[in-house]
């Protein structure tokens, strides 16, 4: 117990020797500089471990035969993210949208509107940090969506952004004339295509899914589709020399067409977008919501207000 | 003691203006001395087709093995500098790839005729468009 307190007492004498030390003007600010910056550091680390690192749901064990003397444990669909980072903005607005561009995944035309009356962006409400993962797990189908989406090796957060974006992550059927439909907004064909490339690639989620066309008003089996979807983009863009594309990247590619998906993944944000999307009229450029001198950065933001955080996350997680 | 709070007010001063800028968003950092942009030399339907690929090669032929797709807009040595018909450039990643000098043509906007283009290094290190 002696011994304890003069090491105490010796501590002590070793602080107070060490801030006469510091004495002189420069010793003081480069010491104060290390603290501020060793402790900023360690704020971010400790507050961002939680939101940022968070690539989707932790896997989920999903037994299909009973352990006999195993109590049947079963997860509630719908239950809230177990990791809740809300920054308070909220996220009303769904559904409040304005006819939508037609644009994303949906986009048949790349970039010229797509069907025109698929809903489109109709989730206008503002999602900040990982609010969109939240917002799909927050839905009946969400904890499967993210279960499939980790088998094809998709980020959660990155097929929730684009449910947010598409419809608010509603389950919208499609308008007269049109196959848009879903909480992807996918055209009749881009998912076809999309669940056989998943379904080929990945012959295990046969089991899972509805079939036919019918899946498409399924959200956990559209989510399938969207996220072969997006890997497709994430590829096109990785061949393209973009070597880890992100969420925002891949809008790029889906409202303006793969190879302009490149070129503003590499745009300073002053450009213009009349300026990176040449061979676009100005017509063109108003079907998708911009003029030829909104700039990259505007483009961007406007993304970033939908999706928050979920905007820079890489789509591949594997 | 007041000399020593003013430096560390500096300092915390600083460093939040640090934290600051490193939020910001992809800017041009300096031009790409000795490149200028250059567009595909495809229609516009066709530079939406996602299924048309315009390879790039590691090499000025065919055979030096295919790097991957060109983009809209590519950053080509200037002046062009061509071999065996195949174009040097830049790609987005900072590699030098080659591509048939026939899928190029000059950059011009059609939304705005006074667009400008400028190859440049990016504020994350990799060549962009200024």
């Amino acid at each position: 117990m002696n011994e304890c307190v003069v090491a105490l007492f010796r501590v002590a004498e070793i602080r107070r020797a060490s801030i006469r030390a510091c004495g002189s003007g420069i010793a003081a600010l480069v010491s104060a500089v290390l603290a501020s910056g060793l402790g900023l550091d360690l704020c971010e680390s400790a507050f961002g471990r939680v939101p940022q690192s968070l690539n989707g749901a932790p896997v989920q064990v999903q037994p299909y035969v009973p352990e006999p003397g195993v109590p049947l444990i079963t997860i509630t669909p719908g239950a809230l993210n177990p990791f809740p980072v809300g920054d308070g903005t909220g996220s009303g607005g769904y559904g409040t949208g304005n006819g939508g561009d037609g644009t994303g995944i949906a986009a048949d035309g790349a970039g010229t509107g797509g069907d025109g009356n698929g809903g489109g962006e109709t989730g206008s409400g503002s999602v900040g940090s990982s609010t969109a993962l939240s917002a799909m797990l927050a839905q009946p189908w969400g904890t499967v969506a993210v279960a499939n989406t980790q088998v094809l090796g998709v980020n959660a957060s990155a097929i929730a952004a684009t449910c947010v974006l598409e419809s608010g992550c509603q389950n919208i059927a499609a308008a007269s004339g049109s196959t848009v439909s879903g909480a992807f907004q996918m055209t009749n064909a881009t998912y076809t295509s999309d669940i056989n490339a998943a379904l080929a690639g990945n012959p295990s989620l046969s089991s899972q899914i509805t079939p036919g066309l019918a899946g498409k008003m399924d959200p956990a089996t559209e989510a399938v589709a969207a996220a072969q979807d997006l890997k497709s983009a994430a590829t096109s863009l990785q061949s393209s020399g973009i070597s880890n594309p992100t969420v925002l990247d891949t809008r790029g590619y889906y409202n303006f067409g793969a190879r302009y998906g490149a070129t503003l993944a590499q745009a300073s944000d002053d450009q213009n977008m009349g300026s990176l999307l040449p061979t676009y009229s100005p017509s063109q450029l108003a079907a998708n919501g911009i003029t030829p001198t909104t700039t990259v950065g505007q483009w961007r933001q406007s993304i970033i207000a939908k999706i928050g955080n979920a905007t820079n996350q890489p789509v591949l997680s594997g | 003691m007041r000399r020593f709070t003013i430096y560390i007010c500096a300092a915390v001063l600083i460093i939040t203006c640090g934290q600051r800028m490193k939020a910001e968003g992809l800017h041009a950092a300096r031009p790409l001395a000795g490149y200028a942009c250059m567009m595909l030399n495809l229609t516009d339907a066709q530079m939406r087709d996602n299924s048309l690929m315009v390879p790039v090669y590691a090499g000025p032929s065919t055979t030096s093995g295919r790097v991957g797709n060109a983009s809209a807009i590519v950053i080509a040595k200037s002046p062009l500098h061509i071999v065996n018909g195949f174009a040097e450039m830049l790609f987005p990643n900072g590699a030098t790839v080659w591509i048939d000098a026939k899928m190029l043509r000059p950059y011009h906007s059609e939304s705005n005729p006074n667009a400008h283009c400028t190859p440049s290094l990016m504020s994350n290190g990799k060549p962009g468009l200024g």
